[in-house]
């Protein structure tokens, strides 16, 4: 039972229902004329991630981005849509998380429960943290600011290209 | 170390410029908000990468074992930099089970701590061989997992597997032991510590040799006689024929385990020691006394294999000196391969003591006739050519001993020597 436990399919099977989640929650919401085409991509992406976490880990990047494009097509036909954006960006987080666990659950090595327990705390606090950081952007985007929000993004992938550099220079 | 990143790097670093370019084109900050927490973890992933220079260390607790034995092994891996999650596997080759930490897998995993500290597992060996174990395979997780480095640290580590632990009760008696003093009786008369038989005094006769007991009774001088304690040269010859095209070959396990129980017999006993592994690949151990023989022979006979050939083989081939004359010859072999009968057959035939154990395999031999949809019909024409071969054997002179499969090896060496206890003249 514990084998069965601290093997990787349970936790690809939380994977596929977290995943099938967001597709479900950005599917109901979008309107009618868009719902069929969310509901199909997402469900592309949902088996995606299903063979993803079964057979070939690879095939994660287009999973994810089959299972956000609901979402985004829910942002792009809809004006009020910033409610929906924070559990959805927690879901897909809490997705890609439990996906890449369970892909790193392939290993020979079994996991040591400390490990167990620090990658649990790790995947809850990293979808809190998700939405968090949603949230604080949701708001931050609220706010008055010059330039609208060409210059804000343009500044956030700055920040984001130079830690990548600072990154990859200490390797 | 080699670097990877893993299948999230890849799809988070996605994620996030598909995100934010289409927060740009669409000029909706939400889709911004949905890519923000990849683009984040994808960062600090990145950040917090530090490449880790680890090392390992890895040791048995044993260079020699007896098969059955544990070994444990002792595995320390200590890194430079904190990483967030460390998996350690040790590969062994040979035939060991893991039974600890993990059964089947020598492999840990844990904290960079946790693993600096040291960690242990345990081999249960099953029949001899070299077992090597290692290099130890290290991967390193960096913190969130979205980077990692693997490759393999250290040496490897051997232990030898040598076969069984049993004793010989009886040491197998040549029937022309060497000039040098030894563990054997010899049939002529010298000194010795075993009594032979008493005659008159001669001129010469030291006279702690009288026997004055006899001489009151006989009114003159008699004198004991003894036997000497001779060595001898014993040559195993362990049958490498395959059964099979994918080197079958059931007996040579008990065949290996019976010669390493003769071979330190006999050594223990001052006699030289040689092994032929006659068969797919002929390899030799010239006769030799004392430590370093045998030495020479564990490490010769761990490296036994069994392999299919068609090529003719014969003791012609064989250097000269490798069977000296005098020598006993021991064939251990299931009788499989008529290149064997004839190699005993010849050895016999140049005037060598020469006899035989066959390694009773029928049950295997059975279990692969059922395989292959054979009747019970061929097992017993199987039987029967068995039967000619030993009748051919015993026809020059050999004796041939069954070793059953549910017998030690001891026991059939034990009755080879019951059997041998009266020297057959060599045939000239």
């Amino acid at each position: 039972m514990r084998a069965v436990l601290l093997s990787r399919w349970p936790l690809a099977g939380a994977a596929l229902v977290v995943g099938a989640l967001t597709v479900v929650v950005a599917g109901v919401a979008a309107a009618p004329d868009v719902r069929t085409l969310a509901l199909e991509v997402g469900v592309l992406g949902w088996a995606l991630l299903a063979v993803a976490v079964a057979w070939r880990g690879i095939v994660l990047t287009p999973a994810l981005v089959g299972l956000g494009i609901p979402t985004a097509l829910l942002v792009v036909h809809h004006h009020d849509t910033a409610s929906m954006i924070v559990p959805a960006a927690a879901l897909l987080v809490a997705t890609g998380e439990l996906a890449g666990w369970s892909l790193d659950r392939r290993s020979v090595v079994t996991e040591a429960p400390v490990l167990v327990a620090r990658r649990l705390a790790s995947t809850a606090g990293l979808t809190a943290g998700a939405a968090a950081v949603a949230g604080g952007v949701l708001a931050v985007s609220g706010l008055p600011a010059p330039g609208g929000i060409l210059p804000l993004l343009t500044g956030a992938a700055a920040v984001v290209a130079i830690i990548a550099l600072a990154a990859l220079r200490r390797w | 170390m080699n670097r990877h990143g893993t299948p999230r790097l890849v799809a988070y670093g996605t994620l996030t410029v598909l995100g934010l370019f289409a927060a740009i084109v669409t000029g909706r900050a939400e889709l911004a908000a949905l890519a923000a927490p990849f683009a984040l973890i994808f960062a600090a992933g990145l950040v917090l990468a530090e490449t880790p220079a680890p090392t390992a260390t890895l040791r048995l607790d044993a260079e020699r074992v007896v098969e059955g034995d544990a070994v444990i092994v002792d595995v320390t891996v200590t890194t430079d930099v904190p990483v967030g999650r460390l998996e350690v596997l040790v590969p062994s080759s040979g035939d060991v089970v893991a039974e600890e930490p993990d059964a089947g897998a020598l492999a840990w995993s844990g904290t960079s701590r946790a693993l600096a500290a040291g960690v242990t597992g345990r081999l249960r060996t099953g029949h001899w061989g070299l077992v090597r174990v290692g290099p130890v395979w290290v991967r390193a997780d960096a913190p969130l997992g979205l980077v990692r480095w693997e490759g393999a640290l250290g040496g490897v580590a051997s232990v030898r597997v040598l076969p069984g632990t049993a004793t010989l009760r009886t040491m197998l008696r040549p029937s022309e032991p060497r000039a040098v003093a030894g563990s054997h009786l010899a049939r002529v008369r010298g000194d010795g510590l075993e009594f032979a038989e008493v005659r008159p005094y001669a001129p010469g006769d030291r006279l702690r040799a009288v026997n004055w007991a006899v001489s009151a009774r006989r009114d003159a001088l008699w004198v004991n006689q003894r036997h000497p304690d001779r060595s001898a040269d014993l040559v195993v010859l362990v049958d490498t024929f395959s059964d099979d095209r994918e080197g079958t070959a059931p007996a040579l396990v008990r065949a290996v385990r019976a010669a390493w129980l003769l071979a330190t017999a006999h050594l223990a006993g001052h006699d030289r020691v040689g092994v032929v592994t006659f068969g797919g690949y002929p390899a030799w151990l010239t006769p030799g006394g004392g430590e370093r023989a045998l030495l020479a022979l564990c490490d010769r006979l761990l490296a036994t294999r069994a392999a299919w050939t068609e090529a003719q083989r014969s003791v012609r081939f064989l250097p000269a000196h490798v069977i000296p004359s005098g020598a006993l010859v021991v064939g251990l072999t299931p009788l499989h391969d008529m290149r064997m009968v004839v190699a005993l057959a010849d050895l016999r035939r140049r005037g060598l003591d020469v006899a035989a154990v066959e390694i009773d395999v029928l049950d295997e031999v059975a279990v692969t006739v059922i395989d292959r949809g054979l009747g019970p019909s061929v097992l017993r024409l199987w039987q029967l050519e068995l039967e000619r071969r030993r009748t051919a054997l015993a026809a020059v002179g050999i004796p041939v001993v069954p070793w059953p499969a549910d017998e030690d090896a001891a026991l059939a060496l034990d009755t080879l020597a019951r059997v041998r206890r009266r020297p057959v003249a060599g045939i000239r």
